[in-house]
């Protein structure tokens, strides 16, 4: 028999992921779309959410953030927290996503798209729509992502007192609290090198 | 395709004709770029986005445009497709749609590759007629293998072999030349 309580945990996570995928689309798809149609100083931004996309692990980041803006740990087991963090982990997938995919549409469709001489914002909603199934997609994997990375860590494991706990407090409890942030620094830069290294073996076979 | 110069002369239609691959599209659409793509460019490949064809007819176009390119349409025989899926368009309605939005622009300069390209023959009179109407007194350029689209809109024309110009000037000229007819 499954407890009562796995249900509930699963219907939290569940619940919690499907409002911050759903946030962060609203929010993601047009931050990547209004990156990717841009004409100047957008390539190293449209780089850096395309390889964070890929690259570094939601419950990284956003341990991160939570460091940097001084929040307490336990701030990371409230219920609002834990949607705070699925956003920030699922905006970047959705961004990262729709941008890549605008960027990638046929050298044919972006002509016509400067043939219209449309402004950017209706760039950016012609852009997207194209790219709809992609922005699907995207949305699909970030809820994936939210539910993988930080539903089941934040919401399940570290619900079960005494036996589970949360990254954060481990990392914290291992390395001492002042080198919280430089220990989510070095994870980041860890994830990027190792996707640049994936990347490059790619590319040169 | 350097040390060409193809000469475009305000208020008259020049049609750049040429055997396929000499560089008419390449030459048409550096002109594009030079005016910084302020002008009504038709690509040879034109594309329509996801939706309706009537919502494609009235991308980028004021109220006023996007009743010009209404009568484009009409004339091109798209009436009935408008509330047709974009993506169920033929390669000659996307065409035809794509024509009648771009003829319907306010641009100075209107510049064309290849108009007559997926045109199904049955709609080639009409496609002629309607860009000979539409360019009459305004600034235009067309790249185009088609000799009766040339002779028809043309007042000057340009003839391209091996990407330079061979031939240009008013078509009475050119067409005595030793460069017509092409290919």
């Amino acid at each position: 028999m499954i407890d009562s309580a796995a249900f509930e945990i699963a219907a939290q996570v569940l619940l919690s992921g499907v409002v911050a995928t759903v946030v962060a689309v609203l929010l993601g798809v047009p931050i990547g779309g209004w990156f990717a149609v841009g004409r100047s100083g957008r390539s190293i931004v449209r780089s850096v959410i395309a390889l964070t996309r890929n690259a570094v692990p939601i419950a990284v980041v956003t341990g991160l953030v939570f460091q940097v803006l001084g929040v307490g740990i336990t701030l990371t087991s409230s219920r609002v927290a834990v949607v705070v963090v699925q956003v920030l982990g699922g905006l970047i997938i959705t961004a990262g996503s729709t941008a890549q995919a605008i960027r990638l549409l046929p050298p044919n469709v972006t002509e016509q798209l400067d043939a219209l001489r449309l402004d950017r914002a209706q760039r950016v909603r012609l852009s997207i729509v194209e790219v709809w199934p992609d922005v699907m997609g995207g949305a699909v994997k970030a809820f994936a992502s939210v539910v993988a990375f930080v539903g089941a860590i934040l919401a399940g494991g570290g619900r079960l007192a005494g036996e589970t706990r949360i990254t954060s407090p481990v990392i914290r409890d291992g390395i001492g609290q002042s080198s919280e942030i430089g220990a989510g620094l070095l994870l980041i830069g860890l994830s990027v090198l190792v996707v640049t290294v994936l990347f490059s073996v790619r590319r040169t076979r | 395709m350097s040390g060409i110069r193809l000469e475009v002369v305000d208020g008259v239609t020049t049609v750049v004709v040429g055997p396929p691959d000499s560089g008419k599209t390449d030459l048409i659409r550096s002109r594009w770029i030079e005016t910084e793509r302020n002008a009504a460019y038709q690509p040879q490949r034109p594309h329509l986005f996801r939706g309706l064809m009537g919502t494609n007819l009235g991308l980028g176009l004021s109220a006023e445009q996007c009743g010009l390119a209404g009568q484009y349409a009409r004339r091109l025989g798209l009436e009935s497709l408008l509330a047709e899926p974009s993506l169920a368009a033929t390669d000659d309605e996307r065409s035809r749609l794509t024509l009648a939005r771009t003829l319907a622009r306010p641009e100075a300069l209107v510049i064309l590759d290849e108009p007559l390209g997926s045109i199904a023959p049955q709609w080639r009179t009409s496609v002629i007629e309607v860009i000979r109407d539409a360019l009459a007194g305004r600034t235009a350029l067309i790249a185009t293998v088609d000799a009766d689209l040339a002779a028809t809109v043309a007042d000057r024309l340009a003839i391209l072999t091996d990407g330079s110009v061979a031939a240009q000037g008013p078509v009475a000229d050119v067409v005595e030349s030793e460069w017509w007819p092409i290919g």
